[in-house]
């Protein structure tokens, strides 16, 4: 710098103003060396916080439908609301009035403001009504946060088959556990941008793909044919003071569940007032000893294995029948001398099948058993699948083969059972049952189930001579209040004692009474399987079971424009 | 001391005429940059704006579809027939399903 004519006091003043320049400059590119080299890292995660807002969109769980499309559980969003303490001017008062609004325990909410903590739940998903009643107090320290909150608009309707989700949305029971992966499926996060005043700009352009939504559900189960089902059980279980039912509709060629029905019913809505045992879909879940209904698997064997066909005799010991120290009499005490084996399942006597069984051989029978699928799972698409209970041959006593010839010491499930008589009804062909029709995502088919075939049991031949004596059982037999206007009716009878409380033998009066069957019985469109438990004043599968099988048959064909065939 | 000698400036008026247009160019050159930018902002805000309005109206829609299921379901709808509307199923032979 050139100051040869200036004066020396001026050059001082001019050289100190350039050191303070200096000096200046000096320190704001030491904080600039620091804020933009040395603390680069720092800095810039500060900036982004300040400008960047990380989002956690909400899960949004799939809808379950039933077979038609319509809605059986629907999610949506919900406020949940929380408080922060220390925000609060003045607990108490904040306390009472939030609990007077959210009905909810104030002396909990004293005791929840009163602890160090910066985040408690006040009361998770509340109505929009609450959440707007709270909103217009505008109380500092009361905030909301959205959750999904599950809705079952259609109440107890196939309420054990659907199940139910937690508070944390996450299924419990039913097809919601067994599919909660694919109906929640957490999405991704996301940085939005924001602006000084925390606003956002520059939404996501894939906001709608941000959103965490699960795949749909639909059920193989149709809602008229479940809720005739449940309406038609649970009359029957309140007529004869009943403990509970179950009740199947299955399509017999498919292996499709059309409705399955549990009394007492279960509201998924209100999941909490129930007890835990009713949460069970026991169509799946528990297993009975099926008594009589179980002669029909040993009548297919027999048949199968040319061992009789329907117009063979056999004597049945004028109604007592001594074996392996054991007398077996007929039920209601009948004394039959000769039946024709279409007579022996017409009139389900058990010295009948136990003759028929001593013929067929305890190995026979085994097989066809197992064969028919008892015993063993059958990987139905729903959770807690029981095998039920099929003792293996070594471990048969002298009584095992007469005993298990009319369904006793051997245990099915509900599901077991129908699945069984479809193969019976569908031509000797064992289905797979399924529950679920297809999982889909926005209305497009992500996952299909199909029918699957497990196996042939038995031919068409056997299939169509055993219908003809289930025919009978129906028109003639025990079964006569199955009977229905229009259509031929294949089926059978059961009336089973229960085992007693102390495990030793059979309790005297307590009875599951059941009717199994398929309709119309050529070409059968469906098999209904309806179960009651310990009915109270009369207990036979015929009296008990039979009127409402009826009735769910009438009304589900109708349902099905299924033509009348016999013309009457 | 010293005194600076300041020469007063004609400025010519079609000089800064020029100079007033550059600057007015420049001006709405600048404009015309950011114009776009802040509509854009704007835009942003309104269009979170309307998401947040169409999230609520999903939201009221997924619950009306809710309460229709509700209200279609058939326990309801028998109730209202035959207890208000009077009506009863048919009995057997008043329906005749034709075979396809």
């Amino acid at each position: 710098m050139y100051l040869g004519n200036i004066e020396k006091k001026t050059k001082i003043k001019i050289y100190l103003v350039l050191i303070l320049f200096i000096i200046g400059f000096g320190i704001v590119w030491e904080k600039i060396y620091n804020i933009q080299i040395l603390q680069h890292g720092k800095f810039l995660n500060l900036s982004n916080r300040q400008y960047y807002r990380t989002l956690s969109p909400m899960p949004v769980r799939g809808t379950i439908y039933d077979r038609a499309g319509r809605e059986l559980a629907v999610s949506v969003e919900a406020d949940s609301v929380y408080a922060n303490p220390f925000e609060l001017d003045d607990p108490y008062k904040t306390a009472n009035i939030i609990s007077q609004t959210l009905k909810v325990d104030s002396s909990r909410l004293i005791r929840e403001f009163n602890k160090e903590k910066g985040f408690i739940w006040i009361k998770r998903k509340v109505t929009p009504d609450e959440a707007e009643a709270v909103e217009s107090l505008n109380i500092k320290g009361i905030g909301f946060l959205k959750e999904g909150k599950r809705f079952y608009p259609k109440k107890e309707l196939a309420g054990r088959m659907i199940g139910f989700v937690g508070v944390d949305n996450h299924g419990l029971s039913g097809v919601e556990h067994s599919y909660d992966e694919q109906l929640m499926i957490n999405p991704d996060r996301m940085v939005i941008e924001k602006d000084a005043f925390g606003r956002s700009i520059n939404f996501a352009d894939d906001y709608e793909k941000s959103i965490g939504k699960g795949y749909d559900l639909k059920l193989t189960i149709d809602e008229v044919i479940q809720y005739i089902t449940e309406k038609e059980l649970a009359g029957q279980v309140s007529k004869y003071k009943a403990r509970g039912g179950t009740a199947i509709v299955m399509d017999p060629y498919t292996g499709e569940i059309l409705a399955m029905a549990d009394q007492p019913q279960f509201n998924p809505n209100s999941f909490g007032q129930y007890k835990e045992r009713d949460w069970r879909n026991r169509g799946v879940t528990d297993s009975f000893e099926p008594g009589s209904t179980f002669k029909m698997i040993l009548t297919a064997a027999a048949i199968e294995e040319k061992i009789a066909n329907q117009n063979d005799i056999f004597f049945c010991e004028n109604g007592e029948y001594e074996i392996g120290g054991r007398v077996i009499h007929e039920a209601k005490d009948h004394k039959y001398k000769w039946l024709t084996l279409k007579e022996i399942v017409g009139k389900s006597s058990n010295i009948g099948v136990i003759k028929v069984a001593q013929r067929l051989g305890a190995k026979n029978f085994y097989d066809y058993i197992l064969k028919f699928g008892i015993g063993s799972k059958t990987n139905i698409n729903l959770p807690g699948e029981s095998a039920g209970k099929v003792r293996d041959i070594k471990e048969w006593s002298g009584v095992s083969l007469a005993s298990i010839s009319f369904g006793q010491e051997v245990s099915v499930t509900p599901l077991q059972l129908i699945t069984a008589v479809s193969a019976i009804a569908n031509g000797g062909i064992l289905m797979k049952p399924y529950a679920i029709k297809a999982v889909e995502k926005d209305g497009m088919v992500a996952n299909e189930f199909k029918p699957e075939v497990v196996r042939r049991v038995i031919s068409e031949k056997t299939s169509r001579e055993l219908s003809e004596i289930l025919e009978y059982t129906v028109r003639y037999g025990t079964g006569q209040k199955a009977i229905l206007e229009g259509y031929d009716v294949a089926g059978k009878t059961g009336t089973a004692q229960k085992a007693s409380p102390d495990k030793k033998g059979y309790s005297e009066d307590k009875f599951i009474s059941s009717f199994i069957g398929y309709v119309p019985s050529r070409n059968p469109r469906i098999a209904i399987l309806v179960i009651i438990d310990e009915p109270e004043g009369v207990a036979w599968g015929g009296e008990v079971a039979a009127p409402a099988f009826r009735e769910i048959a009438r009304q589900s064909l109708r349902y099905l424009k299924v033509p009348a065939v016999n013309g009457s | 001391m010293y005194t600076f000698n300041r020469e007063r400036r004609n400025i010519n008026p079609r000089e800064f005429l020029t100079y007033s247009v550059c600057i007015l160019l420049f001006i709405t050159g600048v404009l015309f940059y950011i114009w776009p930018y802040i509509n854009i902002l704007n835009i942003n805000y309104d269009f979170e704006k309307l998401l947040k309005e169409r999230a609520k109206l999903i939201q009221s829609n997924k619950l009306l579809k809710i309460e229709m299921a509700s209200l279609k379901s058939l326990d309801r709808v028998e109730n209202i027939a035959s207890t208000q509307l009077g009506l009863s199923f048919p009995h057997e032979g008043q329906i005749v399903i034709i075979k396809e």
